[in-house]
């Protein structure tokens, strides 16, 4: 064994003998439990079994055998949840050779010992969804994982969750068509585009849906030609995939809107999105989540009305919003960003909590298993030593179903030297 | 002509004298942090004019005297950000609002960033609403050799009005390599800038009286030879720390670092240097052989090496943010104390300006933030803002913009 690996592997055995293995029980007891969806309870125990939580409470007992977790004086939250991430892509993140890339999928790139995944659990961080960029209309596949750092995509991946679409409206694609000429070069051409791509999508569903019809009468027919561009457009029509939507005006997000109700696209999500306060009324009638972020403004001219009062202006009318990172680095600190909002906001600690939790894990369909610490869901969870809205709060610990992902006393030994 | 200037003065006499009574403030029974190590708890501070006249608890009130009731509140010294190019960038990607980085030469010492701050940028009303009164504009950071900065608080509305003092840094950056033309290496960034400054050296010491026919950036250059201008130099890697270091020594250059990511490699070098630290780069990412904390360490590391620290944002929208960096430095290991001191007295201190500026004091400008709770904590809401004096308005035009949204009716 050489050097190098020794310096991987040693930490690595040491961290996984230090914690219960392959989701046994566990017991953490006597902390202050955040539950972000039913208030919080002080000096609660949770009881994990089977990567689930089975229990948590005032009135629980550690069962004889169990390990326990000491977590008197420290404060429990469910994992913290990002719904816009490029983590563990390795730079694979924008197919930028053409305006629709719809045949591309993000998990091929995903690269579960990618040491920044490490970085991120350290922040409290549990679950992501791993995204294509914004440079094309229509981007690829993402995909929603648990960040099980050093497994497997096969491992991370959670099963039966609905992949998004990404597309993306604005100055991106612009900017990367225009500049070699191409269409997109303005938002009438994106929208061009998308119109384009849904209707080659629909024909190419109707084509399969003649073809399976005639199969299931009985009829001869040969299959028409599979098209994996056309097929993963298709499947955001009939609601197999969702749609997730990279913009920031508030014209654009209104035309958005308009064209996937004309499409009738069952589930679509949007992301960034600034000036979606100006058009609040009209997003939440087409009901879909917004992902963004709280203080980010001015970094281009779309960017430039964004204010750090819109998440509370949607909540206030009824939007499903989040605090999503869209950074190696914030994802690293989403807390902060939460307690951020309590600046300029006035709101709850628990609905500020929720921006990072439970929120996101509606957006991305994981709230039955995942968001919020209820009995039955998985143990996905985040101890800090002090209220994580604190600013001088740390993360001691992660767990995901169960598991020790991270833990701050074998932390110095993830490092290589 | 000449009347009509004495009538000038006359006038801006009686103007300014009337001012000055009305100008009479009483921030009155909060929690005062002076920034000097001390904290009167339910006190006044005495504003005449620009200046804190007085500061401390039973302070009797100048009838007429304008007050502002901080109950409860904290009250810290204005903060400062070390470095930023605040007025410079309007909106980020778009080339024409931006008037930062002359990316023309790789030698801009003859630049001055005052000549393109834009007091009316929105970026000044959003940054100072997290309590940022002061700071430092560079020119920009793209070349080796970068213009001279200037240091203004975020009110006025000419640059004449912001400005604390002009031209009182450059910045040198050992990272601004750029492929296929000179200097494309390390080793060639070192031998552009030793060159530059060699050459001055002869300018100089042929010529030592007729100084005049120096070109401006001749000029610059030697005023930083002389001693007389502090030199910031950008590092990235290790090596560019002793690099900078080495050009310190060499030159005998004022140095101020921005040490980057290579800093625990050089902490040493850095200490036997003396020279005192921007900290940037708190929040980024640690490489795959460092501890995850690595960059949130720095800060506390550096300063228990004894080194005098403060914050830089080096942005500008982003400026705003910079406090949280102190935070989460605070939250690993740096002393609360030395966190606070970095955002004001040993700001004030590094950029020459602790005379008037950093801490609460009776006799030095009125910049003042008073805030809901901690500081430090993010979540805490900032209150009010005095920049010299001026109780200033908190209506930034993210604020104008949550107004006009306020209700989707109209």
């Amino acid at each position: 064994m050489n050097t190098r690996s020794t310096r991987i592997i040693l930490p690595l055995l040491l961290l996984i003998l230090g914690s219960p293995v392959f989701a046994g029980d566990l017991f953490i007891k006597g902390g202050t439990i955040l539950t972000v969806t039913d208030g919080v309870i002080e000096n609660g125990s949770i009881l994990i079994r089977d990567g689930k939580i089975s229990a948590l409470g005032t009135a629980i007992e550690a069962p004889d055998g169990v390990e326990v977790i000491n977590a008197e004086g420290k404060f429990i939250m469910p994992g913290i949840i990002d719904s816009h991430s490029h983590l563990a892509l390795n730079g694979d993140v924008n197919e930028a050779t053409a305006p629709v890339t719809s045949q591309v999928d993000m998990a091929d790139a995903i690269d579960a010992h990618d040491h920044q995944i490490y970085q991120a659990l350290a922040g409290g961080v549990t679950a992501a969804k791993l995204m294509h960029g914004s440079a094309n209309v229509i981007g690829g596949l993402n995909t929603t994982v648990k960040l099980k750092y050093m497994t497997s995509l096969e491992e991370m991946r959670i099963p039966g969750v609905r992949q998004q679409l990404k597309m993306a409206l604005g100055e991106n694609p612009k900017r990367v068509y225009g500049s070699k000429g191409k269409q997109p070069s303005t938002r009438p051409g994106i929208f061009a585009t998308l119109r384009q791509s849904f209707l080659d999508a629909r024909a190419y569903r109707k084509k399969w849906d003649d073809y399976e019809k005639k199969i299931s009468e009985g009829e001869e027919a040969d299959p028409p030609k599979r098209d994996l561009k056309l097929e993963n457009i298709a499947k955001t029509l009939t609601g197999e995939y969702g749609i997730d939507c990279h913009n920031y005006v508030h014209n654009e997000i209104v035309v958005f809107l308009d064209i996937i109700e004309e499409f009738e696209v069952p589930y679509a999500v949007i992301s960034h999105s600034f000036g979606a306060y100006k058009v609040r009324d009209r997003v939440a009638e087409a009901g879909v989540g917004v992902q963004t972020h709280t203080d980010w403004w001015g970094y281009k001219a779309e960017a430039y009305d964004a204010i750090p009062y819109a998440i509370k202006m949607m909540m206030d009318d009824g939007i499903l919003v989040d605090i999503c990172s869209d950074s190696e680095n914030v994802i690293r600190r989403l807390n902060r960003e939460a307690a951020k909002m309590l600046k300029y906001n006035d709101l709850s600690e628990e609905d500020a909590l929720k921006l990072i939790t439970i929120n996101p894990a509606k957006i991305l369909e994981i709230d039955d298993r995942t968001g919020s610490l209820e009995t039955e869901k998985d143990a996905d969870i985040a101890i800090f030593d002090k209220h994580p809205l604190d600013s001088f709060s740390k993360c001691e610990m992660t767990l995901i179903e169960g598991k020790v992902y991270f833990d701050i006393t074998t932390a110095d030994k993830m490092a290589l030297n | 002509m000449k009347q009509i200037k004495i009538s000038v003065i006359i006038l801006s006499v009686i103007l300014c004298s009337a001012s000055l009574i009305a100008q009479h403030t009483a921030i009155t029974g909060g929690n005062i942090v002076t920034g000097t190590g001390e904290t009167i708890k339910n006190g006044t501070i005495l504003i005449k004019g620009e200046r804190i006249e007085k500061i401390g608890t039973d302070l009797a009130i100048p009838e007429g005297c304008e007050t502002v009731d901080a109950s409860g509140k904290t009250i810290w010294p204005g903060r400062i950000d070390a470095l930023s190019i605040v007025g410079l960038s309007e909106i980020g990607a778009v080339a024409v609002t931006n008037d930062a980085n002359e990316k023309t030469s790789t030698n801009t010492a003859h630049l001055r960033a005052s000549d393109g701050i834009n007091p009316e940028s929105a970026v000044v009303g959003v940054t100072r609403n997290n309590g940022i009164t002061t700071t430092q504009v560079m020119q920009g950071r793209a070349a080796p050799i970068n213009g001279l900065t200037s240091i203004i608080n975020l009110d006025g509305r000419r640059v004449d009005d912001m400005l604390i003092a002009d031209g009182t840094s450059i910045v040198l950056n050992l990272n601004a390599m750029e492929r296929g033309k000179y200097p494309s290496t390390r080793p060639g960034i070192m031998a552009f800038i030793r060159q530059t400054l060699i050459d001055t050296q002869n300018k100089i010491s042929k010529k030592p009286e007729s100084e005049a026919e120096l070109n401006l950036k001749d000029q610059t250059l030697a005023r930083a030879l002389k001693g007389e201008l502090s030199v910031i130099t950008f590092c990235d890697r290790n090596q560019d720390i002793r690099n900078a270091i080495t050009l310190g020594r060499e030159f005998n250059l004022k140095m101020i670092l921005i040490p980057g990511r290579g800093w625990s490699r050089q902490l040493e070098m850095i200490i036997e240097s003396g020279y005192p630290v921007l900290v940037t780069g708190t929040f980024d990412n640690p490489s795959e052989n460092q501890a995850y904390d690595y960059n949130y360490r720095m800060a506390a590391r550096l300063h228990e090496a004894g080194i005098p620290l403060a914050f830089a944002s080096c942005t500008a929208h982003n400026a705003r943010q910079m406090p949280e960096a102190v935070s989460m430095s605070v939250t690993y290991g740096l002393p609360y104390d030395a966190g606070m001191q970095a955002l004001t007295l040993s700001a004030a201190r590094i950029l020459g300006i602790d005379k008037d500026y950093g801490s609460l004091e009776s006799g030095k400008i009125a910049n003042i933030s008073v805030w809901s709770g901690d500081p430090l904590q993010i979540s805490s809401k900032l209150e009010a803002l005095f920049i010299k004096g001026k109780n200033v308005s908190l209506q930034s035009r993210q604020e104008l913009l949550r107004d006009k949204y306020k209700s989707l009716d109209d």
